[in-house]
């Protein structure tokens, strides 16, 4: 390879792209000169707008070569068609590069991948990178105040879009990083904060809120992608006159909480968005506010055009444990009874695995899927929970399973329509749960009437677990041993892979079919995000955010390099 | 997005049917109505943004730069007029000022009823006509508003003709609000309250000028309009909201605490001082030191502060050739803000030029757009300027348009690539290292490639930057160029909330 240095690279330019090029693109190759007429300006503009990188065709077909959203594909299976990497060979796997994230702590961040180019961010930050070698293109850093994680981009037409820790959306050019337009969600000062990966649904981008914890209502908002005007909102707290409002005792619906922190998934063809609900507020003092306490701790389905609700499921009526339902609604198409369904699974934070029917929210079924359960002795016909009295949270403590931090959490779980088995990261344990008198204080001081803390009497400990989809039977059971806190998630692949992490740092490919581990890496990192896969120029690779880094693995035997398929 | 949406809206030239809107601020500290707008308060105040040339045929658009303020006693008005001929010789009270370079300000207080509504007309010599044009008023054609105090530049001359050295003028005033009490809805204003008004521009002999705020649709000149008049909102920012953003500011070491604040006459008093004592050793203009560092560009300074400025003028530096140099306070402070103003960001200085016309430069014939990107429109090959007035002081920012660099901004090294199968790729580099290269090229595509996929690698080692803007514009268009681009500060925007 030569390489050469040249004073006088303007005419080069000219010369070498006039030959090369079709005669079109020469306008804007003058433009590159010292002068140019206004036509070439026109022209460069133009080519802003001609090359849309996302389009909505390309979100719903989920080429598997690219990673387009925090799920992957829409329907959040979180299960890729690339097939390269598989049982096989998986003992090759090598990591290629490692990414230092600078003044990360603990990222929650899931890559997405267009074209090879990696976007990942931390609050705050957004750093686009090459995917094949781990070297950064561009970084953007807002000037901005601190609070919570951000879980990772949306990524539509030529824009990167991601919420702040002040409450806004912001859209940057995804080729440059420039800033492009923001929106505010809400009041920064009043205690909001967006870390959720936004989704992009055909020109359309929705935006999430934290936290409910301070009290704060939650909603759900949809921005046009290109001006950032707000075309609708969804409000997760229903207001005096609106349909279940009455599951509020007297004004205790102003504090309600019910925020959307965590990135629901979409079915195009009913066009509804499935998102999951946090918690009631204060969280643990129920008496403040009888009722139901709708949507919190519900899933609920809102169409994508007007964000109007369509139907709801409520997990956790009247939660007084802080079990957000905004684990990964996935959207599988199976046979349920002998006939082929439109089905909604969630394992959910509350300890019991859901399938419902996502046409209308039908519950079909339900049933544990952590042995430590204790405060619901069965679902009823229609998969409300038939309580225990005794382990709601009292002045002395309660001993609740699963405890706060809840069966799973936010770490994704995933489906592999191969073996039609449902995986996911489960938590046995307990805690004591502890109330007390609390009052709302605007400005983001939170609003819990007080908390839990580990049950001494049992270790806690981390699994993976494959379920039937549509019965919720273990079939499989993979505990990580040594690790006891929650964060990683879970990636399928056609390879007949489940990848996982661990707090220990361990990264895994387990067999989708028998759950035993076929190869580990030791990132040295924590893990708290959930895996995902893509593919450049003929490789597959698999990356993971491992503590302050971003980790990216392929076969030691690289394919060789692919000329001919050049963009 | 907002204010995003009003730059589109000009930079499309849509015709300016609708109406101007502001929201109006209260002071967090006194205003002396000095005629210098040199007050802390003032800084928190936001620009209302450019005025309007509906009716101009010929002759230069000069900017009116207007700021309002508000507490429970006053309103607060700030005109700064770019203006290169300015007379005024009307000196009889209710005279017929606007014939003379004059400002206006017609409130409505209420949107209910606009049509009435309550007029300040104000020449640079400080002459000022009142009118109340309101279905209640029964008096004489003129009006006595009570208590107004106001100046000008040129506050109580007999007259001012014009002069080769006029450049602006200013205006400061305060209105007590209870001259509105008998149209306003609360008095004093309610947080969120909205009146309407609009301020206007007029008169002079050369170049004269006929402007407003908010755009007036009338194909001649109609500044009775009330239609037209722009919205205003009171907005009551809690005192410990306007001294956080100021803490913000101040982290960075550049605590304004000059006294005199840094206003244009302080700044050029503070030259003309600087020039007479400083010279010998720092350099004139604070530009080349022969003795002691330059006191002005872009490199780091110990001593940032406007104390730590005062300390090291009036106490000189033990150990160093600097003496305590033993000037008047008010002096050591005009010196002061002097040097702060050599350092000061583009944004913060005081250029003029038309930033109307520099915003057709830069889209039009300067040619900017085809690389850069101001707020997410323009072309990507280049930097991002919609910050660039924050970002630079005035003097990087002309040597950026004028100097050849010393080599290629990581980021920005125009490259042609060959790639093994003998294809063209020719963009600007945004990494490379001894394995991979970057690459963003003309089309605005991002490539990922290895070295190993390219037979040839050239870098141009100029920047595709022009550095000759000073030759390819006239002086005028370079002046107006560089006015526009010293507005451009988003962060500023930001940290003074009006996203």
């Amino acid at each position: 390879m030569k390489i050469r240095h040249d004073n006088l690279l303007d005419r080069y330019l000219t010369v070498a792209a006039q030959k090369d090029l079709p005669s079109r693109d020469r306008e804007g190759v003058v433009a590159w000169g010292r002068r140019s007429t206004p036509l070439t300006v026109l022209f460069f503009l133009y080519l802003v707008h001609a090359s849309a990188q996302v389009t909505y065709q390309d979100l719903l077909k989920a080429d598997p070569s690219q990673w387009l959203t925090y799920q992957g594909p829409y329907n959040g299976q979180r299960h890729s068609l690339l097939g390269q990497i598989h049982k096989g060979n998986v003992k090759s796997l090598t990591p290629k590069w490692i990414y230092n994230v600078p003044g990360a702590s603990r990222l929650q961040s899931v890559p997405v991948v267009v074209d090879g180019v990696m976007y990942v961010s931390q609050p705050n930050e957004v750093h686009a990178i090459d995917g094949r070698t781990g070297r950064l293109i561009w970084q953007y850093r807002r000037q901005a105040r601190e609070r919570g994680p951000n879980r990772g981009v949306a990524v539509y037409g030529n824009k990167v879009y991601f919420g702040t820790p002040d409450a806004f959306l912001v859209a940057l050019d995804a080729r440059t990083g420039s800033l492009v337009w923001e929106a505010k969600l809400a009041e920064w000062e009043e205690g909001f904060y967006s870390p959720v990966a936004p989704l992009a649904i055909n020109g359309k981008i929705l935006a999430g809120i934290a936290p409910g914890d301070h009290g704060l209502n939650g909603f759900l908002d949809a921005y046009d992608a290109e001006t950032g005007e707000r075309l609708w909102r969804w409000n997760a707290i229903p207001k005096p006159g609106e349909p279940g409002n009455e599951t509020w005792a007297g004004d205790s619906w102003k504090t309600g909480g019910g925020n959307t922190w965590l990135t629901g998934t979409y079915d195009p063809e009913l066009n509804l968005i499935y998102w999951g609900i946090g918690n009631p507020a204060p969280d643990f003092d129920g008496d403040v506010r009888k009722g139901d306490n709708l949507y919190t701790e519900s899933i609920v389905a809102l169409d994508a055009d007007t964000g109007k609700l369509k139907w709801y499921f409520q997990n956790t009526p009247h939660d007084l444990h802080d079990w957000d339902s905004v684990e990964v609604p996935v959207l599988v198409d199976a046979p349920f009874q002998g006939r082929k369904r439109k089905l909604l699974v969630q394992a959910n934070r509350n300890g019991f695995y859901y399938v419902l029917d996502r046409t209308n929210g039908k519950f079909l079924h339900g049933t544990p899927f952590v042995k430590l359960l204790n405060w619901a002795s069965g679902l009823t016909p229609e998969g409300r929970p038939i309580r225990v009295p005794g382990v709601e949270p009292t002045l002395k403590g309660n001993k609740v399973c699963p405890a706060t931090s809840g069966a799973t959490n936010w770490m994704s779980p995933a489906f592999n329509p191969d073996t039609g088995l449902f995986y996911v990261v489960a938590q046995e344990g307990c805690g004591i749960s502890t109330k007390s008198a609390d009052t709302f204080r605007p400005g983001g001081f939170p609003f819990m009437a007080t908390g839990y803390i580990e049950s001494p009497e049992e270790p806690w400990r981390m699994h993976v677990r494959a379920l039937e989809l549509t019965t919720g039977k273990l079939v499989w059971d993979y505990e990580q041993i040594g690790s006891r806190r929650y964060g990683a998630g879970l990636l399928s692949t056609a390879g007949g892979l489940i990848f996982s992490g661990d707090d220990q740092g361990f990264f895994t490919a387990l067999d989708a079919a028998s759950g035993k581990a076929l190869w580990h890496f030791n990132t040295g990192m924590r893990i708290s995000a959930s895996p995902m896969t893509y593919s450049f120029k003929g490789q597959q690779y698999v990356a993971v955010s491992a503590g302050v880094n971003v980790v990216a693995f392929a076969l030691h035997e690289s394919p060789p390099p692919a000329h001919d398929k050049l963009k | 997005m907002q204010r995003l949406l009003i730059l589109l809206a000009v930079a499309q030239a849509l015709p300016a049917q609708t109406l101007s809107s502001y929201d109006i601020r209260r002071a967090a500290a006194r205003i002396v109505i000095d005629g210098k707008l040199d007050d802390p308060a003032w800084r928190q105040a936001t620009e209302m943004g450019e005025f309007h040339f509906p009716w101009l045929r010929e002759g230069t658009k000069e900017q009116t730069v207007a700021r309002m303020l508000w507490d429970d006693e006053n309103l607060y008005v700030g005109y700064y007029c770019h203006d290169t001929h300015i007379s005024a010789f009307e000196t009889k009270r209710h005279g017929p000022v606007s014939k003379d370079d004059c400002v206006e300000i017609f409130i409505s207080p209420n949107p209910e009823k606009v049509t009435n509504y309550y007029t300040f007309e104000i020449n640079a010599i400080g002459t000022m006509l009142n009118r109340c044009r309101t279905d209640w008023w029964k008096g004489p054609p003129t009006w006595e508003p009570e208590n107004v105090r106001y100046r000008t530049s040129f506050h109580g001359l007999p007259k001012k003709e014009e002069s080769p050295g006029d450049n602006h003028w200013v205006v400061e005033m305060a209105i007590p609000l209870h001259n509105f009490a008998r149209d306003a809805a609360h008095m004093p204003p309610r947080d969120g309250d909205r009146w309407r008004l609009n301020l206007n521009r007029t008169g002079g002999i050369t170049n004269r000028q006929s402007s407003s705020w908010s755009p007036i649709p009338t194909p001649a000149p109609a500044f009775h309009t009330p239609t037209a008049f722009g919205s205003v909102r009171f907005v009551a920012a809690a005192p410990m909201q306007a001294a956080q953003a100021a803490g913000r500011r101040g982290g960075r070491n550049q605590r304004e605490t000059n006294p005199l604040g840094r206003g244009v006459q302080v700044v050029a008093d503070g030259r003309a001082l600087y020039n007479r004592s400083c010279t010998m050793c720092h350099g004139l203009d604070g530009a080349v030191g022969d003795r002691a560092p330059a006191l002005a560009g872009n490199r780091r300074f110990l001593r940032t502060s406007d104390q730590d400025l005062f300390d090291a003028i009036s106490k000189g530096l033990p150990g160093t050739a600097m003496p305590p140099m033993g000037l008047p306070g008010n002096d050591t402070w005009k010196i002061v803000a002097y040097i702060r103003s050599l350092r000061a960001s583009a944004y913060e200085d005081h250029v003029t030029g038309d930033r109307v016309a520099g915003e057709r430069i830069f889209w039009g014939k300067g040619n900017c757009g085809a690389c850069h990107t101001l707020n997410g429109r323009g072309g990507l090959l280049g930097p991002d300027l919609s910050d660039v007035g924050a970002g630079k002081t005035l003097a990087a920012l002309k040597e950026t348009l004028t100097q050849p660099l010393p080599h290629v901004p990581r980021g920005y090294q125009p490259v042609v690539l060959t790639t093994a199968d003998g294809r063209s790729l020719s963009g600007v580099l945004k990494n490379e290292n001894n394995f991979s290269l970057q690459l963003l090229d003309k089309e605005n595509r991002l490539h990922l490639l290895l070295r190993e996929e390219l037979k040839d690698v050239q870098y141009g080692n100029v920047s595709l930057m022009p550095r000759d803007f000073d030759k390819t514009l006239s002086a005028a268009e370079f002046q107006n160029l560089l006015a526009f681009l010293s507005r451009q500060a988003r962060s500023r925007a930001r940290e003074d909330g009006t996203r």
